[in-house]
C-alpha cells in the first residue's frame, strides 16, 4: 500500500525525497504495470467507475469530483478529444505541482494515458508555467522516455491503444491557471477565460471535448486504480477521500510539502513543520492561497478537508498553508493580495479589470478610517457575483475572514 | 539558431505559437522578440499579426524590448512578503544603482518584482534568467551579484 507519495502513511509526513527519479527505477517499483493491465484487462468505463467510487476530487482547488468530470467526456461522441494536465501552478503559496512534476512525472504520464483510454482521448498537453524550468526539463526527459519505450504514440504496448502528449510553456500569467484560459493558451491566443457553460469536459480545446485536471489529482489516478477505490478511501474523511500535499510556508520552523490525510487538523500541520520559528505564537494562516480564508487560533483543531473549510465559509483551495505569527501583519498581507490580483486581472470582464484598483483605494481609505469595512465587502461582493472567472470573484474570501474576525459588525 | 531554423522544428500547428515565440527569444541577442519576428512567425503559422502581437504583449514573460543579460525576478506574493521581499528588493535596486525603470547603471541587470515563483518553502527567493536562489539575505545577494559579474556564476 502506498499514499501518493508515502507508503502507509498515518500521521503527516514531510516531504524529504528530493533525488532525481529514473524511469528504470519507476518500472522496477511497478511503472506502467497499471498501464498494461488496464490495456489489456480492463474497459474504458470501469476505469471511470473506479474512479468515481474513489470520490477523488479535484485539488487544484475547485474540487470537482473527478470521475464524474471524466464521464462527461466519455459520453460525448467526437472526432478528437483532448486530456490536458494544468501544470500552471501559481496561486502564491503553493509548490506542491512542483514536486509531483520534478519527482513523480512518470506516474502523470501513465495517469494521464489512462484517463485517455478511459475517454477516448487521442492527445494531451501538459501545460507548465515558464518559470518552472526544471519541471519543464523533468517532463521533457519523462515524456521521451516514454516514447522510447513504447508506453506513448502509436498502439501503446501493442494494445491498438494510441495516444499522443505534448509539452507546452506558459509564460507568466496567473490566469492561465483558470481551465479555459489555459485552454486559450494552448490555442496561441490571449489567456482570456471562457464563458462557461459549456464546460470544457463538452466543449474545450479547439471546441472538442476536454478533459483539464491538476497535476496532484493526475498523481492519485494510478495509486487508485492500482490499488482499488476501497483502499483510496480509507485515507481522509467521509466526503474527502485520499491524502493532501499540504503547501506549508511562512513563520515556521520547518518550511515544505506536507503529506497528510484529508481532515488534518492546523495544529498537526503546525506541529509537523516543527512549530512557529524563533518559538513566537502562532497568530493566523492563510489557507487556500490568496483567494484563500485567515484561519485563526480557536480554529486551530478544525480539520483541514474540502467539506469542513466549506462550511466554516472557507476553503481548502490548492492547500496552501501560510503560517503567521505575532510579528506578521495580515492588514499588509491583504495589501498585498490586492495588488496581486489587480497585477495578474487580464482585462477581459470589468468587474474584475475595473474592481480592483478601486478596492485598492477602498481599502487604503479603510485603513485610514475614512470608510468602513462594510463599504469594502460591499464591492468584492458584486466582483464575487458578476466577474467571469475565479480571479475576480475569489479575494472575496480573504478580504471577508480577516475584516470579520477583526471588525466583528460585518 | 535563427528563426528560420526555429520554425523547422515545428509544423504550422498553432498551439505552438507560444513554443516558437520562446525559442525565439531566447535565439536573440538581446532576448526580445521585435516586430520582423512576430511577422514571420504569424505568417508562418497562418495567424493575424495582430493576433501574434495581441499575445506576445498579454503574458509577462515576453518582452518586445531589449532586456539586460540578467533579467532579475524577485517574487513578491504573499510568502515573499511576510518573509520581507520588499526589503531584498530595495536592496537590490540600491546594489545595482538602478534608475528609475529599474535597470541597473551599467546595464547588465533589470530587476522586476514578479508574482509567486512557487519558491515558497525557500522563501524569499527570485529568479535570474533560468536560475532560481532562495533564502535570501543582504549577505547571499552580494555574492551572487558579485558571482555574475565576475563571470563564476552561469546563470
Amino acid at each position: 500500500m502506498e499514499a501518493m507519495a508515502h507508503k502507509n502513511l498515518k500521521e503527516p509526513i514531510i516531504i524529504t525525497t528530493y533525488q532525481t527519479q529514473c524511469l528504470e527505477d519507476y518500472i522496477n517499483d511497478g511503472g506502467y504495470e497499471t498501464l498494461k493491465n488496464v490495456l489489456t484487462k480492463y474497459k474504458p468505463n470501469e476505469i471511470i467507475e473506479q474512479i468515481k467510487a474513489s470520490e477523488l476530487l479535484g485539488r487544484g482547488g475547485a474540487a470537482f469530483p473527478t470521475g464524474i468530470k471524466w464521464d462527461f467526456t466519455a459520453q460525448i461522441k467526437a472526432d478528437h478529444k483532448f486530456v490536458v494536465c494544468n501544470a500552471d501552478e501559481g496561486e502564491p503559496g503553493t509548490f506542491k505541482d512542483r514536486w509531483i512534476l520534478e519527482h513523480k512525472s512518470y506516474s502523470l504520464i501513465e495517469a494521464m494515458s489512462l484517463c485517455a483510454y478511459s475517454v477516448g482521448g487521442d492527445k494531451g498537453y501538459i501545460y507548465i508555467r515558464g518559470e518552472y524550468t526544471e519541471s519543464i526539463n523533468s517532463i521533457r526527459k519523462a515524456l521521451k522516455e516514454a516514447y522510447d519505450n513504447g508506453f506513448l504514440g502509436e498502439n501503446i504496448l501493442k494494445s491498438g491503444f494510441s495516444f499522443n502528449i505534448e509539452l507546452r510553456r506558459g509564460d507568466g500569467s496567473y490566469v492561465c491557471g483558470e481551465e479555459t484560459a489555459l485552454i486559450e493558451s494552448i490555442e496561441g491566443k490571449r489567456a482570456f477565460p471562457r464563458f462557461k457553460p459549456p464546460f470544457p469536459g463538452i466543449k474545450g480545446l479547439w471546441g472538442y471535448p476536454t478533459v483539464i485536471n491538476n497535476v496532484e489529482t493526475f498523481a492519485n489516478i494510478v495509486p487508485i486504480i492500482k490499488n482499488g477505490a476501497d483502499w483510496f478511501k480509507n485515507y481522509g474523511t467521509e466526503h474527502s477521500s485520499g491524502t493532501k500535499l499540504y503547501s506549508i510556508s511562512g513563520s515556521v520552523n520547518k518550511s515544505g510539502i506536507i503529506e497528510a490525510n484529508l481532515g488534518v487538523t492546523l495544529k498537526e500541520l503546525l506541529d509537523a513543520a516543527q512549530g512557529m520559528k524563533n518559538s513566537k505564537t502562532f497568530k493566523c494562516a492563510l489557507i487556500g492561497g490568496a483567494s484563500g480564508g485567515f484561519v485563526y487560533k480557536d480554529e486551530l483543531d478544525l480539520p483541514l478537508s474540502y467539506e469542513t473549510l466549506k462550511k466554516a465559509g472557507k476553503t481548502l483551495g490548492s492547500g496552501a498553508v501560510l503560517f503567521l505569527s505575532e510579528d506578521d501583519n495580515e492588514e499588509s498581507l491583504l495589501k498585498n493580495i490586492l495588488t496581486f490580483f489587480k497585477h495578474e486581472s487580464c482585462g477581459k470582464c470589468t468587474p474584475c479589470r475595473e474592481g480592483y484598483p478601486k478596492l485598492i483605494a477602498m481599502y487604503e481609505a479603510f485603513l485610514e478610517n475614512k470608510i468602513k469595512a462594510e463599504d469594502i465587502m460591499k464591492l468584492a461582493d458584486v466582483m464575487f457575483k458578476t466577474s467571469l472567472c475565479a480571479l475576480g470573484q475569489s479575494v472575496r474570501m480573504p478580504l471577508e475572514t480577516y475584516l470579520s474576525r477583526k471588525y466583528k459588525k460585518l | 539558431m535563427d528563426i528560420e531554423n526555429i520554425l523547422k522544428k515545428y509544423s504550422k500547428d498553432k498551439s505552438y505559437l507560444l513554443e516558437i515565440m520562446h525559442d525565439v527569444e531566447k535565439s536573440k541577442e538581446n532576448k526580445n522578440l521585435d516586430l520582423n519576428d512576430l511577422k514571420v512567425i504569424s505568417k508562418y503559422l497562418d495567424i493575424n499579426l495582430s493576433a501574434a502581437y495581441g499575445t506576445a504583449t498579454f503574458y509577462s514573460m515576453f518582452s518586445l524590448k531589449p532586456q539586460a543579460k540578467y533579467v532579475i525576478m524577485v517574487c513578491s506574493s504573499t510568502v515573499c512578503h511576510i518573509k520581507k521581499s520588499y526589503d531584498i528588493l530595495l536592496f537590490l535596486k540600491s546594489l545595482l544603482n538602478c534608475d528609475d525603470d529599474n535597470l541597473s547603471k551599467d546595464g547588465l541587470f533589470a530587476v522586476s518584482e514578479v508574482g509567486c515563483l512557487g519558491l515558497c518553502d525557500i522563501s524569499p527567493s527570485m529568479m535570474i534568467n533560468n536560475q532560481v536562489y532562495g533564502d535570501l539575505d543582504e549577505n547571499k545577494i552580494k555574492q551572487i551579484v558579485g558571482e555574475l559579474r565576475n563571470g563564476s556564476n552561469g546563470a
